[in-house]
């Protein structure tokens, strides 16, 4: 759901880059608490594996194809705000080197995926860890897209690039169905690491890290 | 698995994932494009390369448009990733270091 340039004016991207701006400034003041040797080849790995995923676009219903957005996988790897960076970072070389979501709509699709994706993901796993941890990764996971999607909506209704309630219904209910891959892959590649590597995937291990 | 072994053997991953994607991924259209073209508004796409990005929609112009393509920008791409995510990791690291934190 990278947004491209065009479908947002000016002062919603101008907007959505300093709140994007803001976000990430916390998000790096929070992580130099903490960030230990450990961690930043572990951002490395998260945020090039995060990329080739998105590469690979899986068709869902009605001649449309979505892709992981990856920050379910980044909370529960390196924690909420490593993972925002880390979501930046891929965000930027797409942006930079591919052309994947636009230069100026830049700053909107780091608020929609690296901030407001993850947080939105985070608080929803926190809020479902009670059911069980499976449970709520997927549940963080299709929370995380559906916010990105709405955010997005938003973003382009603010611009006059379509009407509020039809462009939220149509962003929403498509990416309720991508958000249940990324609710499956999550879970898949989140129980793979466990059996290589058990001590990145529990809770409160980028605390130990 | 050791820290060292866990990251190349993570990044040989990774590089498979691009393989695949590249012969396997869906061209549909991604869910946001999907819902532009019905709503009509996806001729508001600008599509001009602001920035002169070196390989739009993950292909190389040298290589045309392919799986080969695709691949080579894929894995450049990986590589671009994995070296700006860690370098910005080392830079707030020694942001803290420098008492900054």
């Amino acid at each position: 759901m990278h947004i491209p340039d065009g479908f947002l004016n000016i002062p919603v991207s101008a907007g959505a880059a300093a709140l994007s701006i803001g976000a990430v400034s916390l998000a790096v003041k929070k992580v130099q608490k903490t960030i230990e040797d450990r961690l930043v080849p572990l951002m490395g790995v998260l945020a090039a594996f995060i990329f080739a995923a998105q590469m690979f676009n899986f068709p869902v219903a009605g001649g449309t194809s979505g892709h992981l957005l990856g920050g379910m996988l980044a909370v529960v790897v390196v924690g909420p705000w490593a993972a925002m960076i880390v979501l930046t970072c891929v965000l930027i070389v797409q942006c930079l080197l591919f052309q994947d979501g636009g230069l100026l709509a830049l700053g909107a699709n780091v608020l929609n995926m690296a901030v407001i994706g993850v947080l939105c993901g985070w608080v929803a796993k926190k809020a479902t860890n009670f059911l069980s941890r499976t449970a709520a990764i997927f549940i963080g996971s299709w929370i995380s897209v559906v916010a990105a999607a709405a955010a997005a909506a938003a973003e382009m209704a603010i611009s006059d690039t379509a009407p509020f309630a039809t462009v939220l219904v149509a962003m929403v209910s498509v990416h309720a169905i991508i958000g249940t891959g990324e609710g499956v892959i999550t879970i898949l590649v989140v129980s793979f690491l466990k059996r290589v590597k058990p001590e990145i995937v529990e809770d409160g291990a980028c605390r130990a890290l | 698995m050791k820290n060292r072994k866990f990251i190349v053997f993570s990044l040989l991953a990774c590089a498979a994932v691009v393989v695949f994607a590249a012969v396997f991924a869906s061209s549909y259209p991604d869910g946001l494009e999907q819902v532009a073209s019905k709503m009509g508004f996806e001729n508001k796409m600008s599509g001009i390369n602001l920035m002169g990005a070196p390989m739009p929609d993950y292909g190389l112009a040298l290589f045309g448009a392919g799986p080969f393509s695709t691949l080579v920008a894929g894995l450049s791409g990986l590589a671009a990733v994995f070296l700006a995510t860690t370098a910005s990791g080392w830079a707030i690291k020694r942001l803290r270091r420098s008492g900054n934190g």
